[in-house]
């Protein structure tokens, strides 16, 4: 890890959560918001965020561009999320590597796209487009998917890797859905996590979710945010923890049925605590390292 | 190959029920109206059933949720207004 750097932990603002966010504000180290709540919000409303964004950095979490797509993200969209973030001034905004939309219709939920090189040539250019117009780039963020799209011809691991490299962009890594993903599809979760663009990851997400079945008997992990995040997932930060050179914003998500408040501190606080043990064990392991070197000489 | 046809169809599939059923009894027939090859016929026509299933009770459910308004709830918060 960087010297200097500095790992930092959050929650998702929710109008549900907001007054005791507001009353333990120093619990958090950041707050992320949906930007797309926000976009008809009246100018005197945009002024009480951007007060909040000088009291605790705020990031701006998307969720209805649509870039991964062979599609071009319409311009107005773009301009929506600029004029936001030129009102707000938040440290950072965030959108998914999905589809949500094509041609006239609106699916209305983050989906995945055929992972093949059309769908990454046109993420790559939805992406540095919308860069342009807001003035940075996103942080992109992996997305569950129930249904493993068909016509792909390259692994999700390699499709993100491909458009975060060629659009020189950050990831936002969502662990539940890598979770989610890695279970539904018979992968190794940590193995999945590994073969990610790991050096690229600087932000983080937590949720949880539940199983779902079909009328025949067939279980999926549905990734709902309505659930407290599993031990598998602190046990991915962890390991995140472990292998990143990066300062990671790790942002705990929760969307509906909230636990008492202290539970969701509790799991912010145990998020700090599987960084701290992942990074404890990244300079163990560095430490010992030169030792063995000169014990070979 | 056309990814933006296959996200079309994926697109009705996801909100369109009359043309999932069309789909589900005869994949090739229903997919005429898009541009695709062969291969991305033939990809859909092997379409994970379940995981469709799931994802358009999901999002299904989604549509029928009411959405939120944090709006007023941070300036009624903020302004002590209530």
């Amino acid at each position: 890890m960087d010297e200097g750097a500095r790992d930092r932990v959050g929650l998702g603002w929710r109008p549900e959560l907001a007054a005791d966010i507001h009353m333990a504000i120093e619990r958090f180290d950041v707050l992320e918001v949906l930007a797309d709540n926000w976009f008809g919000a009246s100018r005197r409303e945009l002024s009480l965020l951007r007060a909040l964004s000088r009291d605790i950095p705020v990031a701006l979490h998307g969720v209805g561009m649509g870039l991964a797509s062979a599609a071009r993200t319409a311009e107005a969209r773009l301009d929506a999320m600029a004029r936001l973030v030129e009102r707000v001034a938040p440290e950072s905004w965030s959108e998914h590597l999905a589809f949500v939309r094509s041609g006239d219709i609106e699916i209305g939920h983050l989906c995945a796209p055929p992972r093949c090189p059309e769908t990454v040539d046109g993420a790559v250019r939805n992406i540095r487009r919308a860069g342009a117009v807001v003035g940075t780039l996103p942080v992109l963020e992996n997305v569950a998917t129930l249904l493993d799209p068909p016509a792909s011809s390259l692994g999700e691991p390699d499709w993100v890797a491909r458009i975060l490299k060629a659009a020189a962009a950050p990831m936002l890594l969502d662990l539940h859905n890598l979770y989610a993903n890695a279970v539904n599809f018979g992968h190794d979760a940590a193995a999945y996590l590994e073969a990610m663009p790991l050096d690229r990851v600087t932000h983080v997400h937590l949720s949880g979710g539940r199983l779902v079945t079909t009328g025949d008997g067939v279980e999926r992990l549905l990734d709902d945010h309505l659930h407290d995040p599993p031990d598998p997932v602190f046990e991915l930060l962890e390991r995140l923890a472990a292998r990143s050179t990066m300062s990671l914003t790790v942002v705990l998500e929760r969307d509906g049925a909230y636990p008492g408040f202290d539970v969701l501190t509790a799991q912010v606080q145990r998020a700090r605590v599987a960084l701290a043990r992942g990074r404890a064990a990244a300079a163990r392991e560095s430490s010992v390292r030169p030792r063995s070197v000169r014990c070979a000489q | 190959m056309s990814a933006r046809d296959v996200e079309g169809v994926l697109a009705a599939l996801y909100t369109n029920a009359e043309f999932r059923a069309r789909f589900l009894a005869d994949p090739a027939e229903a997919c005429r109206a898009w541009n695709l090859s062969a291969q991305e016929v033939a990809s859909l026509a092997s379409i994970d059933r379940a995981g469709l299933e799931l994802a358009v009770r999901g999002m299904e459910a989604k549509r029928a949720a009411r959405p939120r308004g944090p709006v007023r709830s941070l300036f009624a918060l903020l302004s002590g207004r209530r």
